[in-house]
C-alpha cells in the first residue's frame, strides 16, 4: 500500500474552506466510486486548427444551446398495447398519449430548471410527435424517445438506452436537420430507445404510479435518460439523479418536480455538473472553483508509468460542512496545456461551487478501485487519448494513451499553500 | 466456512439478484449466471482481433471479431463475429454508454446470442462481458463490465457494488458448469 498526499490550491473566492480527513484506506477489492462526469470527444487533429479547434484537449460533449428553440424534441407514439407496457390512469387512447407527453416534457423541465446554467426552456424546440414506430435515427438530427423499439442493437435483458451522436471537428454537417457543428463535442443527435416488452417491464406515468406499485416511474426513467441526452454519464452520488440504478417499482426519484421547483428532483451534484456543461457568465452565486494535485508522497512509485506525475485517476468530492449534502465531484488525474493532449499530473477542479460567507466545504478523495484498466474508472476516462493506435496517421504530438488507473493508495492531507 | 466457499456464496450473492438496474445511459435487467447462461446461444472464451466501425440502418454500429479460444456453451466456428451499436466513423462518433469496447488482443468471455438482424450480439451487453486479466502467475481473473456500477455514500462511508470481480477462471468454469446443467442440463465444452 502506497501512500499519498494532496496539495490543494484555491482559486475564485471560497472564504472558509476546510480541507479535513480524507478516506482511509480502501483494499483493491473494494469496488469503484464515481461522482458526476462527463463524456469527452477530442478533435480531430488530423484536420486544420479551424475544424479541430485547435487542440487535442478533450472536449465536454453537449448541446450548442446559443439559438433559441434549438435543440429539437419529438416522441414516438408508437407504443405497445398487447401487453401494455407503459401504464397511465387515463385509460383512453388520447389520455394515454397526454399522460405521457406531460411526464415527458416534466422531465425536461427538471434540466431547464436549474438556475445558474444557460440551458433554459427556451433552449428547446417545442416537443412533438411523430407515429413512426422506427424514429431513433442517429442520422436524421432529429432528437426522438421511442417507447416501443426492437432496434438489432437490443439483446436480452437490455430495456433501454440513450443513443448520443457527437462531432469531433467544426463545420461539420454530420446529420440533417441539424445546422454544422460549431464546437467539437458537440451533440448532434441524441435518440432514447425503450423496448419493455421483451423483458416484461412496466412503466407507470406519475399519475398512475400510485395504483400501479409493480410498475417503474416513467418520469425518473426518462429524466434520468435525459441526464445523458444533455451530456452526463453516470454519479456515483447516492442522491444524484445521475445515479446508475433506477428507482424501485412503485417508487420515484422524489421530490416530484413543482412549478416552484422544477429542478427539485436533481441533488446539488447534478446542478454542479449542468452548470458546468452550460456556464451561465451572469451567475454570481456559483463561483466557486477548488483546484489541485494528487501526487504521491513517494515520487518513486510512478517511475516506470510513462508520462505519469500525479495519481491517475481518482474522485474528489466536496461535501458542504453545514449540512453534509455533496456539492459537487470531479474526477482527477489529469489537465490539458492550451493545444493538449491531456497529462496525467494527478491535477483536479471542482468548479461551481456556491460562493457564501458561511459556506466551508471538506474535501475526500477516494481511489477508482478495481483491475488494472483505465476502462474500469468511468468510460468517459478511455475517451480522453487518441493516438496512432485509435487513428491511423494521428500526429505525434497529440497523442497519449490514457495510463493504467491507481488505485492502491492511501490519502492524507497537506496544508494548502 | 473456508474461504473458497465463502467467496463463491458471495459471488452467488452478487450474481443472484434480478431486478432492474441502469449501467451506463442503459437499463439493463440485472440477470444472475443462471439467466446469462440460458440467453447465450454461445457462451466462449475469445480474443480480439479486429474491430470495423460503419454506418447501417441509420446509425453506426461496432463489427468485433474474435478468435475464438475455448467454448462452453453452443457451437461456435473459429472466427467469432458480434455486432454491437455506437462507434466512431469519420468525424461522427455513436455513444452508447454500457456497450462494451474491445482492444485489439483483448481476452474475454462473452456470452452471445442473435439479434434481429439475424447475426451476434453481446447478451445484456456490459452483463455478458467477462474480462480477463491475467497474472504474473499465469492465472486468470475476471471482471465483468457491470462490476463498474459501484458508489460510495458520504453519509454511510459505504461502498456497494455489483457484478463478478477479480474472479478465478477456475471458479467461473465452476459456476458456469452448474448454471449449464441447471438451465438446459447441458454440459460444458472444453
Amino acid at each position: 500500500m502506497d501512500r499519498f498526499r494532496i496539495a490543494q490550491s484555491y482559486t475564485g473566492k471560497l472564504t472558509r474552506l476546510i480541507i479535513s480527513a480524507l478516506l482511509a484506506v480502501y483494499s483493491t477489492a473494494a469496488p469503484a466510486a464515481q461522482a458526476y462526469s462527463f463524456a469527452y470527444t477530442v478533435g480531430d487533429m488530423r484536420l486544420p486548427s479551424v475544424q479541430n479547434g485547435g487542440t487535442a484537449c478533450p472536449q465536454p460533449d453537449r448541446w450548442n444551446n446559443s439559438l433559441i428553440g434549438g435543440i429539437n424534441r419529438r416522441w414516438s407514439t408508437s407504443l405497445a398495447t398487447s401487453p401494455s407496457t407503459i401504464l397511465s390512469l387515463d385509460q383512453t387512447a388520447a389520455g394515454q398519449l397526454n399522460e405521457i407527453e406531460s411526464a415527458i416534457t416534466e422531465s425536461f423541465g427538471v434540466w431547464t430548471g436549474v438556475p445558474g446554467t444557460t440551458l433554459i426552456p427556451t433552449s428547446l424546440a417545442a416537443i412533438s410527435r411523430t407515429s413512426a414506430a422506427v424514429a431513433c435515427s442517429s442520422s436524421d438530427g432529429l432528437n426522438t424517445i421511442c417507447l416501443n423499439q426492437n432496434d438489432a442493437a437490443f439483446t436480452t435483458g437490455v430495456i433501454s438506452f440513450t443513443r448520443i451522436t457527437t462531432a469531433d471537428s467544426i463545420g461539420e454537417l454530420a446529420v440533417p436537420n441539424h445546422p454544422a457543428s460549431t464546437f467539437v463535442g458537440e451533440i448532434v443527435d441524441a435518440d432514447i430507445l425503450v423496448n419493455p416488452t421483451a423483458n416484461g417491464v412496466l412503466f407507470a406515468t406519475p399519475a398512475a404510479l400510485a395504483a400501479n406499485p409493480q410498475a417503474t416511474d416513467l418520469e425518473s426513467v426518462i429524466t434520468h435518460e435525459l441526464g445523458h441526452f444533455f451530456g452526463f454519464m453516470h454519479s456515483g452520488v447516492w442522491s444524484a439523479m445521475m445515479f446508475p440504478f433506477v428507482p424501485p417499482p412503485g417508487a420515484f426519484h422524489a421530490p416530484r418536480p413543482t412549478i416552484q421547483n422544477p429542478d427539485a428532483p436533481l441533488s446539488d451534484d447534478d446542478r454542479a455538473g449542468l452548470r458546468v456543461l452550460y456556464p451561465d457568465a451572469s451567475d454570481t452565486t456559483h463561483v466557486g472553483t477548488i483546484s489541485g494535485r494528487i501526487l504521491p508522497a513517494n515520487p518513486l512509485s510512478l517511475v516506470g508509468l510513462v508520462g505519469v506525475t500525479g495519481i491517475f485517476a481518482a474522485q474528489v468530492v466536496a461535501i458542504d460542512n453545514t449540512t453534509g449534502a455533496v456539492v459537487a465531484s470531479a474526477q482527477a488525474g489529469w489537465s490539458c496545456g492550451t493545444a493538449g493532449p491531456p497529462v496525467f499530473n494527478g491535477s483536479y477542479v471542482i468548479q461551481k461551487l456556491p460562493l457564501g460567507t458561511s459556506q466551508s466545504y471538506q474535501i475526500y478523495v477516494e481511489p477508482f478501485t478495481g483491475p488494472e484498466d483505465s476502462s474500469d474508472a468511468a468510460g468517459a476516462l478511455t475517451r480522453l487519448c487518441r493516438n496512432g493506435f485509435t487513428d491511423a496517421n494521428w500526429p505525434a504530438q497529440f497523442s497519449c494513451t490514457v495510463p493504467s488507473v491507481t488505485t492502491n493508495f492511501t490519502a492524507r492531507i497537506r496544508p494548502a499553500n | 466456512m473456508s474461504n473458497r466457499k465463502l467467496f463463491t456464496l458471495t459471488i452467488t450473492v452478487l450474481l443472484v439478484l434480478v431486478v432492474a438496474l441502469e449501467s451506463g445511459a442503459t437499463m439493463l435487467v440485472r440477470m444472475d449466471l443462471n439467466a446469462l447462461a440460458r440467453s447465450a446461444e454461445i457462451i466462449a472464451r475469445v480474443r480480439c482481433i479486429h474491430t470495423n466501425t460503419r454506418w447501417e440502418s441509420g446509425t453506426v454500429w461496432t463489427f468485433d471479431d474474435f478468435d475464438v479460444l475455448e467454448v462452453f456453451k453452443g457451437s461456435a466456428s473459429q472466427l467469432l463475429r458480434v455486432r454491437l451499436p455506437g462507434g466512431r466513423v469519420e468525424h461522427t462518433d455513436v455513444r452508447i454508454e454500457g456497450v462494451p469496447e474491445f482492444a485489439s488482443g483483448e481476452e474475454t468471455i462473452l456470452f452471445v446470442e442473435r439479434t434481429s438482424a439475424g447475426d451476434y450480439g453481446i447478451t445484456s451487453w456490459a452483463q455478458g462481458t467477462f474480462r480477463v486479466r491475467r497474472q504474473p502467475s499465469g492465472d486468470a481473473l475476471l471482471t465483468q463490465d457491470t462490476s463498474h456500477i459501484a458508489v460510495f455514500d458520504p453519509r454511510t462511508r459505504q461502498f456497494t457494488t455489483t457484478g463478478a470481480r477479480n474472479l478465478p477462471l477456475s471458479e467461473f468454469r465452476e459456476q458456469l458448469a452448474e448454471a449449464l446443467v441447471s438451465t438446459d442440463g447441458a454440459s460444458p465444452r472444453r
